[in-house]
């Protein structure tokens, strides 16, 4: 198995579950810092050169990750740039440069994390349709959410990432996004870089190293077959904390992340109607980039689920797939009338609500050949009114406390049809059906708003844990829900979250 | 001397594209920190980061699941037999004293046959990785026999369980002013510690020498302190153990005493089984194991003039300071001396409890125990101005110190007066009463129209002391060579945790000698160079080892100037150096060649430099005396913006004016005031440490502890340097500026209270603990709405 780091071939030689960051130090690469070996300061961002996305589109080329939390043998193939990749002799990256020139670090040892973050955003050209200051800002703010700085407080590192987006806009990196190069010295063997035959000697050694990354549907079920116990890995995002929180081993994954079929995202005409499908595979970055026009509040909503490191390697079947309560996808998917497309290593498939994927607490009905194909769902559910909302200790990079998710149909006296989920609230997450049955077909008057948000705290019996008291999230629930009514009757009610720029 | 300093990181006139001194001032111009390019190259070392010796193993602990109990049995074997352990220890495998306290006694390195604490290490393990080591740790088998546990600094108070004394300043008699005073109140709050989350977790990595000594690579504020530590656990002499910090990457007081432990433990090991080994504490560890800033239950009472003049003042500060003394004597004293901030109290009782209870040590951070008195008494200042129906901002400038009105609680008299000028001018320059005016207003319309949407502001000032109150800590030394290609290198005894220390030393030396600045090398602070320092706190790193430094460039700058007047047969006050060389009847001399000439004529080339602060002192029995050299002072305005449907809130300006005398360099101290007061939001706002009923920390990770981001800092985040320079001879008349900026936060916190204030028309004093989270902001203001009702009906 071979991974490109900074246009280097290396060798993948470690335990199936050795991280990127692991594999980086072990090699000497030591500018890429552990914080907390579980995705939340960003101190290890590195990225990735995107080969192929499958959508129809042209995506950002480089996508940042935490690699204390990404098993390196999901990269056989790829090629990752580093802090050490950046500078070429002694001319400074523009994100290093205006790091400097800033005065953007202080002890030194996030700074490697901005500095990558920073560097994708000026790879990507992230700021190229900016039309003013303030959305330059945003874009910055938005890389960066995944970086924890406990010197600077930030405001050097925003001004430093705003002078590398003024100051560059051509392309500094340069990585062939269709055939990995492996034109470095040490590598001998693998210096004849006939794609096919690069491929099947990933496959191989893949193999070898209990990291198996299936290409097809049928790919990936022989490999379960073979190896039952094997884990199924998307981002890892939420399977690696187990690796680097609970120390637990894990022998054999099967790699979801090159399988066609789930990687996929389509919008096709169905019976008359428009239907979208979302592979399980498919990350937070790619639906945002697929479905963002047609959805806003779905954009907010994304932007405050994790970081952008995160989202560049977070999945949808992930966040369906490990059965959390306080997932924020399953409500919104709830209200968009989605469905879960499941399949199995014996090829037999069915589909499933998601109020019936839901068993209790951490338990899906999948069954142990089990796994999510997509999600699908009508794309006029869009089109109706529909509000996301997100309560949590901090705005960006939290779980949620609470989440609400809302979709009205019929006019602003007369709800014809209500969908109300919740996240957050329960053991699993939650369709409030008499609720949504309460509001149907009744005049939308004052006294029945206030039924309904009474309803809630007959519904639902949440508790009080580390980020917030079952008290709160009860009057959170049912401030979401009041407000979710009152604009739907055509009020706007601003949220303090939206104040960027105040 | 020189001319004012500048007060903004953007004016850069005199650095070149490359950082380099283009002026002949080396102080008071915006050096880039002198890791910085290493930094953003990814190159800077940290301890982690050192090429490992062959053989080295990894440590990892065993973590108590008990707050307080007795250890039954502790079964080791699973542990000794799992993959990769090549040793275990425990209490008794300690050879020298297995207590690492720092000042008093009680921490043990390993638990004995009691725990104290959820978290506490009960045994070690060393092994041939990190995670094999972490995943034998986690296969002992230990039978505990649970006692009662104090959680809360409440019961400890009920059950008298101190750490240590209780202590009373008392400034003339308040019980008798406050009788008599036309108006009173009273109030409390609960003010929560904070997780350091300095983003490099505690490491130490220890290479065995000879004669039983080690080489302890450390990531500390106190080199010295390891080194101390080091030498006892293990039993040998102070002599034989040599500690070296390159860099820490953030400290923030979490690395004082906390950083011993890792070199302690290591230490052991190396020396069992003579190889290099490394403890780095994985951010769960760190997070459970290790000290925070302490939490305090504050109690006061006041009585005040129509004009909310403070007449008497009782103030109970109750820290909690976990299951042991560490730092806490002189922590909760700071919290004492600080209760005052920047008032004249008139008569005051501050009493201080140190509260033991079976928790995690709590240790210093940033502000060490200051930030929590001036909670207190800044919440007072806004009951006082709700009260009486006035400004707070009015109610603060009563009370400010001024000439005969400066004495303190503890019987310093505030010397310089500078925060009614600063405050003054910062009002003008945030518009602070036509904001303050058009808020009104807006929460008036917003509470008539029953708009969810309501806003707050508040400028609070800080006085902070500065020095250690332990007088024998405040020494520095320093050292230097000259080398005969004309290059320096000097060091001293203070640690770059970020600070930017190393930098405003290398201007110091390069101003002193008259000398381009890139002829200086600050080396790696090493205990085998400058011995039985003090550590790098109290913000008192640049003051102290400045000074030291300047010293020994003195010294060197005064042989030079005698050896040079002999051989050029001229007065020595015809010689002077500047713009990197030096000049000799007015004909300048290279500074390499003159150095070189110097080595041939046999000029000693090497310094050492000494400092210590003059004039404190302090009787801690009487609770009199003069701790502080001077005050650090400075002021901020913050205004939020405040959902009252949820208690979500955004702050959406913060104006900094702040003191730190004649800045050294402008850019770093700026970043100092920034950092420290983003450090301080996140305290006061969404970093909550939580505990559950059986003493387990659950807020134990990044995922559920939330440091501030890039998006909580506001966009209109103006922060200026207070033109003044210090009326004290420090360091070219400069000011500690580490700590300061830190309880310029406590302005978002009292903004935030003001916000709540106004959704009950600004009568009601709100119930708003700290953090000020979402939730917080929420149940304070439902609780308002309920006592209107209630006035109401």
């Amino acid at each position: 198995m071979i991974v490109e780091i900074n246009q280097k071939a290396m060798q993948i030689d470690g335990e199936p579950t050795e991280t990127v960051l692991e594999f980086l130090r072990r090699h000497g690469l030591k500018g890429t810092k552990e914080g907390c070996a579980s995705g939340d300061c960003g101190a290890c961002t590195v990225m990735v050169a995107d080969r192929a996305t499958g959508l129809g589109r042209q995506s950002d080329p480089f996508k940042t990750f935490n690699a204390c939390i990404a098993p390196i043998g999901q990269f056989a193939g790829e090629s990752i740039v580093t802090v050490e990749g950046l500078a070429q002799g002694d001319k400074l990256h523009p994100a290093q440069q205006s790091m400097m020139d800033c005065h953007g670090s202080q002890c030194g040892f996030c700074t490697p994390g901005f500095v990558m973050s920073l560097a994708a955003l000026v790879e990507n050209g992230a700021t190229d349709f900016a039309t003013d200051d303030d959305s330059v800002r945003e874009q910055v703010q938005l890389g960066i959410s995944g970086n924890l700085c406990r010197c600077t407080g930030y405001k050097p590192i925003v001004e430093a990432g705003q002078a590398a987006l003024a100051a560059a806009h051509d392309s500094w990196l340069y990585v062939d996004a269709s055939v990995s190069k492996h034109q470095s010295e040490g590598v001998t063997d693998v210096e004849s870089d006939v794609e096919s035959e690069v491929e099947s000697q990933v496959k191989n050694e893949a193999a070898n190293q209990g990291v198996y990354l299936p290409e097809s549907l049928k790919e990936m079920n022989a490999f379960i077959m073979q190896f039952p116990t094997a884990r199924l890995i998307a981002g890892g995002t939420d399977l690696m904390l187990e690796v680097t929180q609970l120390y637990r081993d894990i022998d054999q994954m099967i790699s979801v992340n090159k399988v066609a079929e789930l990687t996929e995202l389509t919008i096709e005409m169905h019976e008359g109607k428009e239907i979208c499908r979302i592979g399980a595979a498919v990350t937070y970055q790619d639906i945002e980039l697929a479905l963002g026009q047609r959805s806003p509040a779905l954009v907010d909503l994304l932007h405050r689920l994790g970081s952008t490191q995160i989202r560049n390697r977070g999945t949808l079947g992930g966040n369906f797939g490990n059965g959390s309560p306080i997932a924020d996808m399953p409500p919104v998917f709830m209200v968009l009338d989605g469905v879960l497309n499941i399949g199995s290593s014996s090829g037999a498939k069915r589909a499933s609500s998601i109020e019936d994927f839901y068993l209790d607490y951490r338990q899906t009905s999948l069954a142990a050949d089990e796994y999510i194909v997509s999600v699908e769902f009508p794309v006029q559910a869009l089109t109706d009114f529909h509000r996301f909302y997100k309560n949590s200790k901090r705005i960006e990079d939290d779980i949620s406390s609470v989440l609400g998710a809302f979709r009205f149909e019929g006019c602003p006296d007369q709800i014809s049809k209500a969908a109300i989920a919740f996240g957050g609230m329960a053991a699993m997450p939650v369709k409030l059906k008499e609720v949504e049955a309460k509001l149907e077909g009744a005049t939308l008057d004052d006294e029945l708003m206030s039924q309904a948000v009474q309803l809630l705290s007959m519904a639902m019996q949440p508790m009080t844990d580390v980020r917030a008291s079952a008290a709160y999230r009860l009057r959170m629930a049912q401030t979401m829900l009041e407000r979710a009514l009152r604009e739907f009757r055509g009020e706007h009610l601003p949220q303090v979250t939206e104040v960027r720029h105040a | 001397m020189r001319k004012l300093g500048k007060t903004s990181r953007s004016d850069s006139d005199q650095n070149g594209p490359d950082g380099s001194d283009l002026g002949s001032s080396s102080v008071g111009v915006n050096k880039n920190h002198d890791s910085s390019l290493k930094h953003v190259m990814g190159t800077a070392n940290y301890v982690d980061d050192i090429a490992e010796p062959r053989g080295m193993l990894f440590v990892a602990t065993g973590l108590s699941t008990q707050a307080h109990a007795r250890i039954v049995s502790l079964d080791l074997d699973p542990v000794k037999t799992s993959k990769g352990v090549v040793d275990v220890i425990v209490h008794d495998d300690i050879p020298g004293d297995p207590d690492v306290s720092p000042v008093y006694t009680g921490d043990l390195l390993l638990a004995k046959d009691l725990v104290s604490y959820v978290g506490q290490p009960l045994f070690a393990v060393a092994a041939t990785t990190q995670r094999l080591a972490q995943q034998a740790a986690r296969k002992a088998v230990v039978e505990y026999e649970q006692l009662e546990a104090i959680l809360t600094s409440e019961a400890a108070l009920k059950q008298s369980s101190f750490v240590l004394p209780t202590r009373t300043f008392v400034m003339g008699d308040a019980d008798a002013q406050m009788k008599a005073a036309p108006n009173k109140l009273e109030g409390e709050q609960m003010v929560r510690g904070q997780e350091h989350f300095y983003l490099e977790g505690q490491v130490a990595l220890v290479v065995p020498l000879e004669d039983g000594g080690v080489h302890v690579h450390a990531s500390s504020q106190h080199p010295s302190e390891v080194q101390k530590l080091v030498a006892s656990v293990l039993g040998v002499n102070l002599n034989q153990v040599q500690t070296e910090v390159r860099r820490m990457g953030g400290g923030f007081g979490g690395k004082e005493s906390q950083a011993a432990i890792p070199g302690c433990m290591a230490a052991i090991f190396a020396i069992r089984n003579n190889r290099a080994v490394k403890y780095r504490m994985p951010r769960h560890d760190d997070m459970v194991q290790t000290g925070k800033r302490h939490d305090f239950w504050n109690r006061y009472r006041c009585g005040f003039d129509a004009d909310g003049r403070l007449l008497g003042v009782d103030m109970e500060l109750a820290g909690l300071c976990g299951f042991s003394a560490d730092l806490s004597e002189g922590i909760v004293d700071r919290a004492m001396f600080h209760a005052d901030n920047a008032y004249y109290l008139n008569t005051a009782r501050i009493v201080g409890y140190r509260c033991k209870t079976n928790t995690v040590s709590n240790t210093a951070f940033r502000g060490f125990g200051g930030p929590k008195g001036m909670m207190a008494v800044e919440a007072m200042m806004e009951d006082v101005a709700l009260s009486l129906g006035k400004d707070p901002l009015d109610v603060r400038k009563a009370n400010l110190y001024a000439q005969g009105r400066d004495e303190t609680p503890y019987g310093q008299k505030v010397e310089q007066h500078i925060l009614s000028e600063l405050i003054d001018q910062l009002e003008t320059s945030a518009d602070y009463r036509a904001r303050r005016a058009s808020i009104v207003a807006f929460n008036k319309a917003a509470n008539e129209n029953a708009s969810q949407l309501l806003k707050g502001i508040s400028l609070t000032p800080v006085k902070f002391g500065i020095s250690f109150t332990s007088t024998h800590l405040n020494q520095a030394g320093a050292l230097m060579h000259v080398y005969t290609d004309g290059s320096i290198q000097i060091n001293h005894g203070g640690t770059e945790m970020g600070q930017g220390l190393h930098t405003k030393i290398a201007q110091i030396v390069a101003q002193t000698l008259g000398i381009d600045y890139s002829r200086i090398t600050v080396t790696a602070t090493r205990t085998d160079k400058v011995p039985n320092t003090s550590p790098t706190a109290a913000s008192s790193g640049t003051d102290m080892n400045g000074m030291a430094a300047q010293d020994a460039a003195t010294q060197i700058r005064d042989r030079l100037t005698v050896f040079i007047a002999d051989h050029f047969k001229t007065e020595k006050t015809n010689i002077s150096f500047a713009n990197d060389c030096i000049n000799v009847a007015g004909e300048p001399h290279g500074f390499a060649d003159m150095v070189q000439l110097a080595y041939m004529n046999r000029v000693q080339l090497s310094a050492t430099g000494f400092y210590k602060t003059p004039e404190i002192h302090f009787d801690k029995q009487a609770g009199k005396g003069h701790p502080f050299y001077y005050f650090a002072c400075g002021a901020a305005v913050s205004e939020v913006l405040v959902d009252r449907t949820t208690g979500e809130y955004k702050v959406t300006q913060v104006d900094i004016l702040h003191d730190v005398g004649d800045s050294l360099n402008p850019a770093i101290d700026i970043g100092q005031i920034e950092g420290g007061f983003v450090q301080g939001m996140g305290w006061l706002t969404t970093e909550e440490l939580l505990w559950d009923d059986t003493g387990r920390l659950i807020s134990n990770s990044p995922a559920n502890y939330k440091i501030p981001t890039a998006y909580d800092v506001p966009e209109k985040f103006n922060v200026q340097l207070f033109a003044a320079q210090n009326y004290k001879p420090t360091i070219y008349r400069s000011k500690a500026v580490g700590e300061p900026p830190l309880m310029l936060a406590i302005s978002v916190w009292c903004a935030l209270r003001d916000a709540c204030a106004a959704s009950a028309n600004y009568k009601i004093a709100p119930k708003l603990n700290s953090p000020a989270t979402f939730e917080q902001v929420y149940w304070a203001i439902d609780d308002l709405q309920d006592q209107l009702k209630q006035k109401q009906s």
